[in-house]
């Protein structure tokens, strides 16, 4: 499945194709997402994870076409 | 077209008369209403040469074309006139209600000539316009207070929605501007001054005209989808102001990458702009006069954390049509000497020109500033910077207590910024001097130039070039210099333009480094930035609205539903691309040299700060405005746009003088 992402900078971009997807196997959760980004552990309290417009859960299902987006809470400048 | 009332209204002030213009259908199309309707008016209007105080000088009053047609966050407008304080174009975009009142009056705009030999005020109401005395108020009554009581006497079934002019426009300070709901301003470009030189009191609006929309269940399933977006976009309770500053480069803030801006909306809900207090640490916040990096106030910095802000808010504020709500109101009247009841919450921008501006973190005293400022209707971003550059005068002897009537100018020292500011309103003793900002300033105080921070004469937003080299470009590229409203990259990743504009270059990952450099790319988002943003000005849109994304608040999708227009996304950014040169033309004719509009070097980084999270920046801003120039179509070594894109833009008829 395909779906897309929006991150802030430190996550890791080289997993997304165009800059915004992530190509991820059946069962993903969101979980998966933040694993295949890389946010680690410790900053993972600064992110709040939204999935189709509504706050997301570790354990969320993913399908084909979905879109993941984190509010930075240090968003801003 | 719909979503437009089809006329304008124009107040001859010194004949007491008033006439109705209708618009061809033509000018809707190439110029869609707000500000892109202003352009084409003054253009028309004012002649060269115009005295920006003189009764040649045109006051307009314009809502946008979605204003009122059940969109959000679109109830805003803009004030425009020859601006006093630059010489060229100026416009101030201002929130609160007043906007929606324009088009319930029956108009698209509001259009002040001439001057009136004793002071009034415009009233409309159903039954059409009247202009009335205001010689009670003149003199006598503040900007708020003015407005509530020509609010109760003219509330009959419909409470009518009021702009006034306080002490500081009456008394023509070029950094005064023009107030509505108890304290909103639109305070940049110093038009308060030319409502007061027309002897223009107040304008007040009671009509409850319909406002027509070509499809209102198209506009309905749009404004829906945003409202249920925005609706569950809550922070999480853990968050606190504290956060914002700890966490920012971990987060890679140091990176640009396309955000779905409707993440802001959070943030924007609980705080406000007010959260940048301490996200501002990360070197954003002007210090000292521009002096300093935010190093040097880290630690004073803790005593204006947005929370301490929160505890003092009574309750939210929004805008007309807006779903976010980014304002608030604050009691204060255990402040100072209790002068004053409540205050609206003291936006970022306020907190920092009377705060690490002036290096101080007293928050009472900002709150009570905040108030004096509201009720003279002055510019707290040009007064902050004006203060300052006092400071720093006195600092280097430049001015010693001769000069300042025996007051001690020291940093940190609010109660003299107090008493000063007082001064600057009445046009009295040492605040005389500096009653017009910074730029007249030096022409009263030989040798200061250097301690004057400004952009073509007017003082910088309180968004550092040093930390976002963007935001130095665009306020000298922008045909009003200064704002910090105009442009910047963090403004640009957000709002996904590049889905509508086929010339608009897609946001990649990248480095802020990056954008310090004079690049091909970086040009073109600058453009498209400054015709995204006039296409929100055309609109009556808000910035914060723009930076959740237009794939979140669909402007073009509601501008076609609302107006009935079939226009690409391509075709409405070039509306914004006429207005911006429509701006600029105006300077142009004006005699005004581009060049001239640059920001003051310390401002951005030369010499560069020698510490701090910006230690080194300086960037190539020269270079930027040459290829932000060449792009939009503008000559590159003289920043005049070409006859080729007038001819293009299809304006060449209108900026001929
Ligand atoms: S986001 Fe804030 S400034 Fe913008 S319209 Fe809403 S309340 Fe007004």
């Amino acid at each position: 499945m395909r779906i897309k992402v929006s991150v802030a900078g430190i996550a890791d971009h080289s997993v997304l194709e165009d800059g915004e997807y992530l190509v991820l196997g059946e069962k993903a959760t969101i979980r998966t997402v933040y694993s295949r980004l890389k946010i680690p552990l410790y900053l993972r309290p600064f992110y709040r994870c939204y999935l189709n417009y509504k706050p997301a859960a570790m354990r969320d299902k993913l399908k084909d076409g979905d879109e993941v987006f984190f509010m930075t809470l240090a968003a801003g400048g | 077209m719909k979503g437009v009332m089809g006329k304008i209204l124009k107040v001859n002030l010194t004949a007491r008369e008033w006439s109705e213009e209708q618009i061809d259908e033509g000018i809707y199309d190439q110029f869609l209403g707000g500000i892109g309707l202003a352009t084409y008016i003054l253009h028309r209007d004012i002649q060269k040469g115009a005295d920006p105080l003189g009764p040649e000088n045109v006051l307009g009053f314009v809502p946008g074309a979605l204003t009122g047609t059940g969109s959000f966050v679109t109830g805003r407008f803009l004030v425009t006139g020859k601006s006093p304080l630059t010489g060229g174009w100026g416009d101030s975009n201002c929130g609160g209600n007043f906007s929606p009142g324009i088009k319930q009056a029956g108009y698209d705009g509001i259009f002040f000539y001439g001057t009136s030999s004793e002071p009034v005020y415009l009233f409309i109401d159903n039954k059409g316009p009247q202009i009335l005395d205001a010689s009670e108020y003149w003199g006598t009554t503040d900007a708020v207070d003015t407005e509530q009581q020509l609010i109760e006497k003219h509330t009959l079934r419909k409470k009518p929605v009021c702009v006034t002019i306080g002490e500081a426009a009456e008394k023509l300070s070029l950094i005064s501007g023009i107030v509505n709901d108890k304290g909103r301003i639109a305070a940049r470009s110093g038009l308060g001054a030319v409502m007061g030189s027309k002897k223009l009191k107040a304008v007040v609006l009671a009509g409850s005209k319909k406002i027509p929309v070509a499809k209102p269940d198209k506009m309905k399933e749009i404004s829906t989808e945003y409202a249920n977006k925005v609706r569950v976009m809550n922070l999480p309770g853990f968050v606190k102001g504290s956060t914002f500053p700890l966490v920012g480069k971990a987060l890679g803030l140091n990176m640009r990458t396309p955000m779905n801006g409707i993440a802001m909306v959070g943030i924007f809900k609980k705080y406000g702009t007010i959260f940048a207090n301490l996200s501002g640490l990360n070197g954003d916040l002007p210090v000292k006069n521009w002096a300093l990096s935010t190093k040097h106030f880290k630690k004073k910095a803790k005593k204006t954390n947005p929370d301490l802000q929160l505890k003092k808010e009574t309750n939210k504020y929004h805008c007309s049509s807006c779903n976010i709500g980014c304002g608030g109101e604050a009691d204060i009247s255990n402040i100072g000497d209790g002068a004053f009841k409540t205050t609206h919450k003291p936006e970022y921008e306020t907190v920092a020109s009377f705060g690490s501006l002036l290096l101080s973190n007293d928050l009472d005293g900002i709150y009570y500033i905040n108030e004096i400022c509201n009720r003279a209707g002055l510019d707290t971003i040009s007064a902050g910077n004006t203060m300052a550059y006092a400071y720093e005068c006195y600092e280097k002897g430049i001015i010693t207590k001769e000069d300042t009537g025996g007051l001690e100018l020291k940093w940190g020292q609010v109660d003299t910024a107090i008493e000063v500011l007082k001064q600057m309103i009445r046009r009295e003793g040492f605040g005389a001097l500096l009653a017009d900002g910074v730029k007249a300033a030096t022409r009263k105080i030989p040798g200061s130039e250097d301690c004057a921070m400004h952009a073509g004469g007017q003082e910088p937003g309180m968004h550092d070039p040093r930390f976002e080299s963007g935001m130095g470009l665009h306020m000298s590229v922008d045909p009003t210099p200064g704002k910090h409203t105009v442009g910047a990259e963090t403004y640009y990743m957000s709002t996904a333009v590049w889905n509508y504009c086929s010339w608009a270059p897609k946001q990649k990952l990248e480095s802020k480094s990056h954008e310090q450099e004079a690049t091909h790319e970086g040009a073109w988002k600058n453009v498209a930035m400054s015709a995204m943003k006039q296409l929100v000005d055309c609109s009556g849109g808000c910035l914060f609205a723009m930076l959740t994304g237009f794939n979140n608040w669909r402007l073009f999708d509601w501008l076609n539903a609302a107006t009935g227009m079939e226009k690409s996304g391509d075709q409405l950014m070039e509306i914004g691309l006429r207005v911006q040169t429509m701006r600029q033309m105006f300077n142009i004719r004006e005699g005004i040299d581009p060049w001239k509009n640059k920001m003051a070097d310390r401002v951005i980084g030369r010499p560069p700060l020698p510490d701090g999270p910006t230690k080194g920046n300086s960037f190539d801003l020269e270079g930027q405005m040459q290829l932000y120039w060449e792009k939009i179509g503008w000559d590159r070594e003289t920043g005049v746009p070409t006859r080729e894109t007038l001819e293009k833009l299809n304006i060449l008829q209108y900026t001929e003088a």
